[in-house]
């Protein structure tokens, strides 16, 4: 909780980073050392199937990570989340929308995510004054809307629908709709705008009043963080369907960890997040081997308990 | 320094403050009294420009608040009010931390021995009583070195000794030149600091004066409805009609 | 008096009366079938997808097979409903209201002969049944005398984005064995599993089966060929013949077995060259 031990907690992270991408880069169907893969078809498995995988994983887990600190401030709730609060269902049903209407532009997808995104956000918001347990129905009850929009729209369209409405609900990671060096980019870009906006982020901890009384400018903050976490959540949901709970679980054990200041926690949660989600998907894809899980099942399953957990903990 | 003109503040259809005028220089303690809901809390983040006026203006130094930056208000004035949401799990230090102007470590030591908190440094709000986490916030005002303090009921939750700590604490930071506004409850604290009062009666009516003209039963009666005995710094409410 | 109800009854259920039969067809090789052994006239409702023959278009659509329209299923007067699982909310309500519920989910390629029969025993059109299974019989009998001493391990893409193939509890699965193709995920007892590309690479088969559904055959003929070099056979299967347990089943694997023989004899001409 101490300042002394930010640093080098953050420095185990990156280190413990390097040290999961490049075991789960090995596992698989079979070990693949990541130093010396074993013929041509083992170095193509490894950098054309696997490395890219492990890396959306990661994107995708930090920024579902940051998504979720950023709401948690946001709406003053450590329980808030983008899955949680259906914006990740509002999303995918924004981008089921946009690939419906106009599926010869790739853009269309995002577009539609950000939107869904964004509706999804103003949707919940209405409720943030009515306290904790009253956001979180809200959530509940929005999120289930959303994914009956998701389920109406996946039927319209039959020829893709089965196979799709699994990504969409469930995660999958095995390919992305966004270029990975963008993902890693909007990581980066994501991380960047957070560290930029850590101190204003503290003060808003302690309320909007304490906040704007110490300077910040919060209805600016609140816009610049909504915009930000519509298409942080929106990018991520393109690229991976709805992964549930990372956003919930990462920042919540980085502030157990680091505290609650924000250039601390941000930093962390976008390597713990990614940490999280690779290990995900290494076990979704291994554990009930030849078939493979979609990641949400695992994700839902640590993130649910650690929820109700925090749910009991916060009386 | 603080210079009010013509404020008149609504709250939705209801008139809280109407056509006042005030002048305040530093180096005194203003106590804001009234009723609840007589918009003494409004008054303040007036001030601090989180509430914008029906009509009127308030300037400070010579600027008016409503052309200022989020950024200066915040460098001219300290906000004390409610106790901050602690489910984040901030501790103590952090939160000095937040309120101070610059990284002074010294004036963070100074402040949490002041409001006896050293031994709670590293403990995070929410395992602290109320209590405790209304002296963090008085020393989170402290920390943050600025010409204007406006307290909302800064003496809630402390017991004796700490309303003792925290009225002596006013007057002295006062009497080095600093402004304090402060809303109170309690008539004697009120009467322990003043130097002068703001009387607001709930309908939009207010008086400005000297503590020790503003401070009688015949003032306060009215204002309150209730009876009031005792003058000067003696002043009770009559809790139960005496029987003679 | 017992006795008089049971044989009366026993005379009504085998009687040929029993051919006036109103039956809705609930999947399309249901449909197929009882199209093919002379029994379309006592279909009065059909599900999705009972597009074959051009006929069957023309019954009163019900919905999809899972979720019928019951008050529409009901205003057809049926006597039976023949459907490939009982256990729906639909079934059970026809089946409270008193109309007759036989299951026809026939998951090899004996058991749709068997179903034929069956279908045929229902109708009462048993020697046009037992008619058509013996000529299928006879077609499948080439097809396992020219694949006999094959066990070719083979891929089926039952979809490709996530990727998902068939295990052993699949009807394909026993379609391709009966055509000299093992499945290489044999091992996995379920009927479709989702699997990562690279346990598919492992399972290193020589023969990958494309479905032409929904998806860019031509590209995932690319796409295989990129991964399991220019050796892959990649054979592209008709969904409406090989995946219906039906009359036309042996017509599906008749024409991937060709396609299979032109492509090794295209090869083994090449190679010669």
């Amino acid at each position: 909780m101490n300042d002394q031990r930010t640093w080098p907690l953050l420095l185990s992270l990156l280190v413990l980073t390097a040290v999961v991408m490049v075991v789960s880069l090995g596992i698989g169907s079979h070990w693949i050392s990541p130093f010396s893969p074993a013929s041509e078809l083992d170095s193509r498995i490894l950098w054309e199937l696997r490395l890219p995988r492990v890396l959306i994983a990661f994107a995708v887990g930090g920024l579902l990570a940051l998504a979720g600190a950023w709401f948690q401030v946001l709406l003053g709730n450590p329980l808030a989340e983008p899955y949680v609060l259906g914006v990740a269902s509002s999303a995918a049903v924004g981008a089921v929308a946009g690939m419906m209407l106009f599926p010869e532009t790739i853009w269309a997808m995002s577009l539609g995510a950000f939107a869904g995104a964004w509706i999804g956000i103003a949707s919940v918001l209405m409720f943030a004054h009515l306290g904790t347990t009253r956001l979180l129905l809200a959530g509940v009850v929005l999120a289930a809307f959303w994914s009956a929009i998701l389920m109406l729209l996946l039927a319209l369209m039959p020829e893709r629908g089965v196979a799709l409405a699994y990504a969409w609900m469930m995660g999958d990671l095995s390919r992305s709709d966004i270029a990975l060096p963008y993902l890693l980019l909007v990581w980066g870009g994501a991380l960047l705008a957070g560290l930029v906006l850590a101190r204003s982020l503290d003060k808003l901890l302690l309320g909007e009043k304490h906040a704007a009384a110490l300077g910040v400018d919060v209805r600016k903050l609140r816009f610049g963080l909504l915009l930000l976490a519509s298409a942080v959540t929106a990018i991520a949901v393109t690229a991976a369907g709805t992964i549930g709970f990372v956003g919930l679980i990462v920042p919540h054990l980085m502030r157990l960890l680091l505290g609650s200041l924000h250039r601390a926690v941000l930093l962390a949660s976008a390597f713990g997040g990614g940490i999280l989600l690779i290990l995900a998907d290494t076990a979704a894809r291994t554990v009930i081997t030849p078939a493979e899980l979609p990641v949400g099942v695992l994700t839902a399953m640590i993130g649910v308990p650690v929820f109700l957990w925090l749910l009991l903990r916060a009386r | 320094m603080l210079v009010i003109q013509d404020l008149t503040l609504h709250r939705g259809k209801k008139v809280l403050l109407s056509g006042l005028y005030a002048e305040f220089t530093a180096g005194q303690v203003v106590v804001v009294l009234g009723p609840n809901g007589a918009g003494k809390s409004t008054l303040l983040q007036s001030m601090l420009g989180m509430f914008t006026p029906a009509a009127g203006r308030i300037t400070i130094d010579g600027k008016a608040v409503a052309e200022c930056s989020r950024q200066d208000l915040a460098e001219k004035m300290t906000w004390q009010g409610d106790l901050p949401p602690s489910e984040f799990g901030l501790t103590v230090s952090q939160r000095l931390h937040l309120s101070a102007n610059g990284p002074d470590e010294a004036k963070n030591q100074q402040a949490m021995t002041l409001m006896d908190l050293a031994k709670l440094k590293h403990r995070a709000l929410d395992a602290l009583s109320s209590g405790e986490r209304q002296r963090v916030e008085i020393a989170a005002t402290m920390v943050r070195d600025n010409p204007i303090w406006l307290m909302d009921e800064p003496t809630a939750h402390l017991d004796l000794r700490h309303q003792v700590d925290c009225l002596q604490l006013m007057k002295k930071e006062a009497q080095q030149g600093r402004l304090i506004i402060t809303v109170l409850h309690d008539l004697q604290q009120a009467a322990a600091v003043a130097d002068t009062v703001i009387l607001l009666d709930g309908n939009g009516g207010a008086e400005v004066g000297v503590a020790n003209e503003m401070l009688t039963p015949e003032h306060l009666m009215p204002v309150f409805g209730v009876q009031i005995q005792g003058e000067g710094k003696l002043l009770m409410p009559m809790y139960f009609e005496e029987k003679q | 008096m017992n006795k008089l109800a049971l044989s009366l009854f026993c005379v009504f259920w085998l009687s040929p009366a029993y051919a006036a039969e109103r039956i809705l067809a609930l999947a399309p090789h249901v449909c197929e079938s009882l199209f093919a052994i002379g029994a379309a006239d006592q279909v009065v409702g059909v599900v999705d997808y009972c597009d074959f023959p051009e006929e069957a278009k023309s019954k009163a659509q019900l919905g999809a097979f899972h979720h019928i329209n019951v008050e529409a299923a009901l205003a057809l007067k049926p006597t039976l409903v023949i459907t490939t699982d009982t256990n729906t909310a639909a079934i059970r309500a026809l089946s409270d209201l008193g109309v007759k519920v036989a299951l026809s989910a026939p998951n090899s390629v004996d058991g749709v002969m068997q179903d034929i029969l069956f279908l045929g025993a229902l109708t009462g059109h048993t020697s046009d049944a037992e008619a058509l299974v013996a000529q299928m019989q006879q077609q499948l009998a080439k097809i396992r005398a020219e694949t006999a001493n094959l066990s070719v391990p083979t891929f089926y893409e039952v979809w490709h984005q996530p990727l998902y193939t068939i295990g052993s509890k699949a009807f394909i699965h026993d379609v391709m064995k009966q055509m000299g193709m093992r499945n290489v995920f044999a091992d996995a007892h379920m009927d479709s599993l989702r699997i990562p590309m690279e346990v598919a690479l492992a399972a290193k088969p020589e023969v990958v089966v494309v479905p032409t559904e929904k998806r860019d055959v031509e590209a995932r003929e690319l796409f295989w060929k990129q991964w399991l070099g220019d050796d892959v056979m990649v054979l592209r299967a008709n969904p409406d013949l090989l995946h219906r347990p039906g009359p036309r089943l042996i017509e599906g694997m008749r024409a991937l077995l060709l396609q299979w023989q032109e492509k090794t004899a295209e090869r083994v001409t090449v190679k010669a060259l």
